[in-house]
């Protein structure tokens, strides 16, 4: 290992491949980016089995990441708590629910951008529905919807989501450059295509930000409401279940399903940004 | 290599400092001398007056007649009169007690139910709690339907909506539907319930868990909105799990077995368990007084409701054939048998997860009084509109 570098400008390790003449190739230069945080990752995992295996830590209900990890492949499919069965109801509930909340957000935000009047009148509202902590409202949308439709769990990520949305459509559909709205209207423009070539355009990359926002709340939505009772087969029971079966090692199982669902949810959206505003800034920067 | 070593004695020192802490928190010292937390009562050098033993109580659930026969030992003074000066720690939905119990620093006694820390003792961590004193003799746990539903045994719950408490409520009534044949998920929908009655006041579910001396009496106090008055007997069928053969021991009293082997801990136990036992003997004979001390401790619902609960608590207590505390062997072995055959816990405990020398040895104390209540006879207690 103490090989000195070759003295070449490019110093790419291994890069064998006659091709990357313009340096290293895309995929090196991606494991470069990646390879710190998947360090990290990884030592942090061991670090904790080494602690977990060592010592015996009194009183500190944490299992070691093999134990987990044996946990969830023992109760994925079958066992006591099918944690993937519970997973799949779940996120069933927090799309829906990012569905209901986002559609709503941004009908109101299309009409407080429009009309004063709906501004000064809808607004507060919408405010004060996010001021509501969640969890006062978990056990009302249970006696509303009825606890075993999955609505009631819905339209608890739908209040949580529906303010992130609404805040940032607004914005995104309201600051837009003066000096577009100028040449559009020396075009002559309708209101219609103001919108839809100016407005629309710039509150997507907005819109994208209260979605990223929104996945990650409405898998907390969802898990809130489901401790309020109903179904059983979902990832809050598992979670309440195991914790007091002391089965810890199940528990933190279904919170890191929890969490990874979120992360792909996050991901999903993330790709979809992509696609759809692939010309805008947020989308390429910190890009490998 | 360098970095793999260097990695290595990190890990290595990282180790040392964990178990420093440990073996520090496991060394507490015996339980006469109290933990910082909690002060001793006096503060009198201990070669005069016999420090008095600081310990806590877990309660299982929130202050409420369930409870009546340790607040009753509080203000008689018996706690007190033994050498123990005790904190009671209320449960409630956010407090798993056997979790809490178990938990090196935790409460030196927990009030919890068998199944539940039959199951946390082959949990992960396993709990080492042990059962030092059976303090309901019978089950108070119920499944109540609407008479139209006609759900009158757990065969009945075929096809139905039938509502449970998680947090390991639920396993009598899951365990008497399996004894049925029934599977929950195919042959029954089992819908968790909150810690109320309004899905069954809402008609949402067909079948609810009740507890004979709370929930059950929540409905009786709900108001029928057909007749404009309260909801009677007659309008419930009521499923008892003492009958169906799939009861199991509820409220006792647990001690981690690591805190049982410290010097002087059983000692402690022993005085504890005396004067929790003369409370409860207190509260059947008096059980006026005990509703007056458990509003005095604060419970949510009012005097009217905490009446019901004592009257209904002292039956599940009372008689006490082998003196109050004392572990039957025969309801033991049925909760062990259910617990298995439902998939709670796959063998039969060890021999040690119970004993019965500590609460002889406080009944031992109380030979003059009437430990057993075999002339105990249940009274009536009229139901108030909201249970207050």
């Amino acid at each position: 290992m103490t090989v000195a570098a070759p003295a070449r400008p490019p110093p790419a390790p291994g890069s064998g491949h006659p091709g990357a003449a313009a340096g290293p190739s895309r995929w090196i230069r991606r494991v470069r980016w990646y390879l710190p945080a998947i360090m990290v990752f990884a030592g942090t995992l061991a670090i904790w089995e080494l602690a977990i295996r060592n010592v015996q830590i009194q009183g500190f209900p944490l299992p070691a990441p093999t134990e987990i990890a044996a946990a969830l492949g023992e109760n994925w499919a079958a066992g006591r708590w099918s944690i993937g069965k519970a997973a799949v109801a779940t996120l069933f509930e927090a799309l829906g629910g990012l569905a209901i909340g986002t559609f709503a957000g941004v009908v109101l935000a299309g009409l407080t951008a429009r009309f004063v009047t709906a501004r000064e009148l809808l607004l507060p509202l919408a405010i004060g529905a996010s001021a509501v902590p969640i969890i006062a409202f978990a056990p009302l949308m249970n006696n509303w919807f009825g606890v075993l439709n999955p609505l009631s769990k819905m339209m608890i990520v739908a209040v949580l989501v529906f303010f992130p949305v609404v805040v940032n459509v607004t914005r995104g559909l309201t600051q837009v450059e003066p000096a577009a709205l100028e040449l559009m209207r020396s075009y002559a423009a309708s209101e219609w295509s103001v919108l839809r070539r100016v407005r629309v355009p710039n509150a997507l990359p907005y819109f994208f930000t209260a979605l990223k926002v929104g996945t990650t709340l409405s898998l907390i939505g969802a898990i809130v409401g489901e401790y309020f009772g109903g179904t059983n087969d979902v990832l809050g029971r598992v979670i309440v279940q195991s914790a007091s079966a002391l089965r810890f090692d199940v528990t933190w199982a279904a919170i890191i399903v929890g969490a990874v669902t979120g992360i792909v949810f996050y991901l999903a959206i993330v790709a979809l940004e992509r696609v759809v505003i692939p010309w805008h800034a947020s989308v390429r920067v910190g890009e490998p | 290599m360098r970095r793999t070593r260097g990695f290595l004695a990190l890990a290595a020192s990282a180790s040392v400092l964990f178990a420093a802490c440990s073996s520090g928190g496991a060394s507490t010292a015996p339980a006469s001398v109290a933990p910082a937390s909690v002060a001793p009562a006096t503060d009198a050098p201990a070669s005069e007056v016999p420090a008095m033993a600081a310990v806590r109580l877990q309660l299982q659930w929130v202050p409420q007649a369930q409870f009546a026969g340790y607040f009753a030992a509080v203000e008689q003074g018996f706690y007190e009169a033994a050498g123990i000066d005790l904190t009671i720690v209320p449960g409630g939905p956010d407090v798993i007690p056997q979790a809490a119990g178990s938990a090196a620093d935790g409460p030196e006694f927990t009030i919890s139910w068998v199944p539940k820390v039959l199951e946390a003792r082959i949990g992960n961590p396993a709990s080492d709690l042990v059962n030092i004193a059976q303090i309901f003799q019978r089950s108070g746990t119920l499944s109540v339907s609407w008479k139209d539903t006609a759900i009158t045994s757990p065969a009945d719950f075929a096809g139905k909506k039938v509502g449970v408490w998680d947090f390991g409520n639920e396993y009598e009534v899951i365990a008497a539907a399996t004894k049925a044949g029934l599977t929950a998920g195919t042959d029954y929908e089992k819908v968790i319930q909150p810690f109320d009655m309004t899905l069954l006041l809402s008609k949402q579910i067909d079948v609810a868990e009740a507890m004979i001396y709370n929930e059950y009496a929540q409905v009786l106090e709900a108001t029928n909105p057909e007749t404009g008055e309260l909801y009677q007997p007659t309008d419930l069928n009521v499923i008892n799990y003492n009958d169906e053969g799939t009861a199991m021991l509820q409220d006792a009293i647990f001690a981690r077995a690591s805190w049982l082997a410290e010097a002087g801990s059983e000692d402690v136990a022993t005085a504890f368990l005396k004067a929790s036992f003369q409370g409860w003997i207190h509260c059947r004979d008096n059980p006026a007084d005990c509703i007056q001390y458990t509003v005095n401790q604060g419970s949510t619902l009012g005097a009217g409701h905490q009446a019901w609960m004592m009257n209904e608590i002292n039956p599940l207590i009372w008689p006490s054939p082998n003196g109050i505390g004392v572990m039957d062997p025969a309801l033991w072995q049925q909760t062990v048998d259910v617990s298995i055959g439902a998939g709670i816990i796959k063998e039969a405990p060890p021999a040690d997860a119970y004993r019965t020398d500590l609460a002889e040895a406080a009944l031992a104390e109380l030979a003059d009084a009437d430990s057993k209540g075999a002339s105990f006879a249940k009274g009536t207690v009229e139901v108030t509109p909201g249970g207050n």
